[in-house]
């Protein structure tokens, strides 16, 4: 089928690297000044007056397909002349997040695969926009850079395939002007075992398996899926959560049941879960007594109109982090975790005329029992009560934290497979 | 001293294939436009229809759309069967 793609120039690199990963990299580009949405009409027209020449020659045009030609793997291993050259090296090739690294040598590479209990060979995951094969030993490489330990590598695993997961929706996670990035989640034993951080701080820096595996997955987005700021990561600021975001549930502090076992876990299980988030969004409640008063302010927290789950509501999903002193508020007010959702998802809603300020985001993707041609009419951010997921997580304070996420994307959780102690 | 490293890259395994072979004329060709749901994306497409139709007798225009850009299009296997050529778009 012939086929022309109209491109704004901003996303040109985009477009070519998808064309060539895809197996098309004669696919014709029109490529027109960027950007288009938000402008007036009459600059839609000179767009389109730009673009019209380079249509018919995309269409009608003599360019001779070049034959087809095979994918070839990339070298697996390099030689430098020293340390300090590998990590200049690494760096001017893009193969980083700025930050030193750990070498990958091979010791400290079969090491980790050994740590996976699996054959270095091993396909685990195709990942997008480069759509790369994710070996064990691809996945390794990554997380000696990134400072993992060999145990850690079962979880690397089963997050890496939580996220290329189809209803996760990597490629647009990845290539989006969204700052979202990819939050794992871990719950059940394997918590102690790796020595996760669950309290103070628990989204923040001081600890090594939080921040190595958090920090692996990055790389493995960017290494192996192509994730490159520009490239096939296309976001307009990034976020400071796109260098490591990964947290563990607080189950000692939780009063309902563990994560897990809510998605149908044993409790003996481990599991992780891969959310496209947004940094947490603070939840600073000092004054509240009672779960109503409480759940009233992370309701308010969670309706506003900049986030993406405002307008994208019946495909995506979000997080509520409570902190244990919140939890424990609510939960002596009676309220299960069932409760918590349904509250949330009654009262986190915003008014359509207001929605309606953000044009891109249409009543098509809302529930048929919005009424969207009533302004004042109520419409949640998320399509069900299940959708707003619930975890306790922190040490002491009264702060909680709200996750947006890409909007388009659903969490997905893995078992941990292997050992990890 | 000389250190060898391992590389952190994976491996694409999708062949490439030539494109299709671009038409002759439009003259005729049943025109599709699969269009993201991105703002002002349909209208630079229906401006750009316009303008095509200036200068070749186009014949049925067949849109398509995607609720998100984010979403893949479903069924485009049909749709390539309904139409001769396609007009889509990138970017924001």
């Amino acid at each position: 089928m012939p086929t022309v793609t109209i491109c704004t120039d901003a996303f040109v690199g985009l477009a070519r690297e998808e064309a060539k990963n895809l197996g098309m990299p004669d696919l014709p580009l029109v490529i027109i000044e960027h950007p288009i949405g938000g402008e007036s009409p009459t600059v839609i027209d000179q767009r389109a007056e730009d673009a019209l020449p380079q249509v018919i020659a995309a269409l009608t045009g003599t360019a001779a397909p070049s034959p087809a030609h095979h994918a070839t793997a990339a070298d697996t291993s390099l030689t430098f002349a020293g340390d300090d050259e590998v990590m200049e090296g690494f760096h001017a090739r893009r193969w980083t997040d700025g930050l030193p690294f750990v070498l990958p040598t091979e010791a400290r590479v079969r090491a980790m695969v050994a740590g996976s209990g699996r054959a270095a060979s091993d396909v685990i995951a195709v990942v997008p926009p480069r759509w790369a094969e994710a070996t064990v030993e691809n996945i390794a490489v990554n997380a000696v850079m990134a400072g993992c330990l060999p145990p850690h590598m079962p979880l690397l695993i089963a997050a890496l395939q939580a996220a290329c997961d189809p209803a996760f929706g990597l490629y647009s996670v990845q290539a989006t002007t969204h700052p979202c990035a990819v939050l794992m989640l871990v719950s059940g034993p394997v918590v102690k075992e790796l020595g996760l951080n669950f309290s103070h701080g628990a989204f923040g820096p001081g600890f090594r398996a939080n921040a190595a595996c958090g920090r692996a997955m990055r790389l493995v987005l960017i290494n192996v899926g192509g994730g490159i700021p520009g490239d096939g990561d296309q976001s307009t600021h990034g976020s400071p959560a796109k260098f490591s975001y990964c947290i563990a549930e607080n189950e000692a502090a939780t009063p309902w049941e563990p994560f897990r076992v809510t998605y149908g876990f044993d409790s003996r299980d481990s599991t992780v879960t891969v959310f496209s988030g947004e940094d947490p969004h603070n939840i600073n409640d000092h004054v509240c007594t009672s779960a109503v008063t409480t759940l009233t302010v992370v309701g308010d927290t969670m309706t506003t109109i900049g986030h993406n789950n405002a307008g994208s509501v019946i495909r995506g999903d979000v997080l509520v982090a409570f902190g244990p002193e919140h939890a424990h508020t609510i939960a002596s007010g009676g309220f299960s975790k069932r409760d918590v959702q349904q509250f949330l998802f009654e009262h986190a809603r915003n008014k359509v005329g207001k929605l309606k300020l953000r044009a891109m985001y249409k009543a098509g993707n809302w529930p048929d029992w919005v009424d969207s041609t009533d302004d004042e009419a109520l419409c949640p951010i998320v399509g069900q009560p299940e959708d707003i997921h619930i975890v306790v997580t922190g040490g002491p304070g009264k702060h909680s934290a709200f996750i947006p996420t890409f909007g388009t994307s659903k969490s997905v959780t893995r078992r941990i497979e292997g050992r990890t102690g | 001293m000389a250190i060898t490293v391992l590389s952190p890259l994976g491996t694409n395994r999708v062949d490439a294939r030539p494109i299709t072979p671009r038409l002759r004329t439009l003259d005729g060709v049943t025109l599709g436009v699969l269009n993201n749901s991105k703002p002002n994306s349909l209208l630079l497409q229906q401006r750009v229809v316009e303008l095509l139709s200036k200068r070749y007798r186009i014949g049925e225009v067949v849109t398509k759309q995607k609720p998100s850009a984010a979403i893949g299009a479903e069924k485009l296997d049909v749709y390539a069967r309904e139409v001769g050529a396609v007009l889509t778009a990138i970017g924001d």
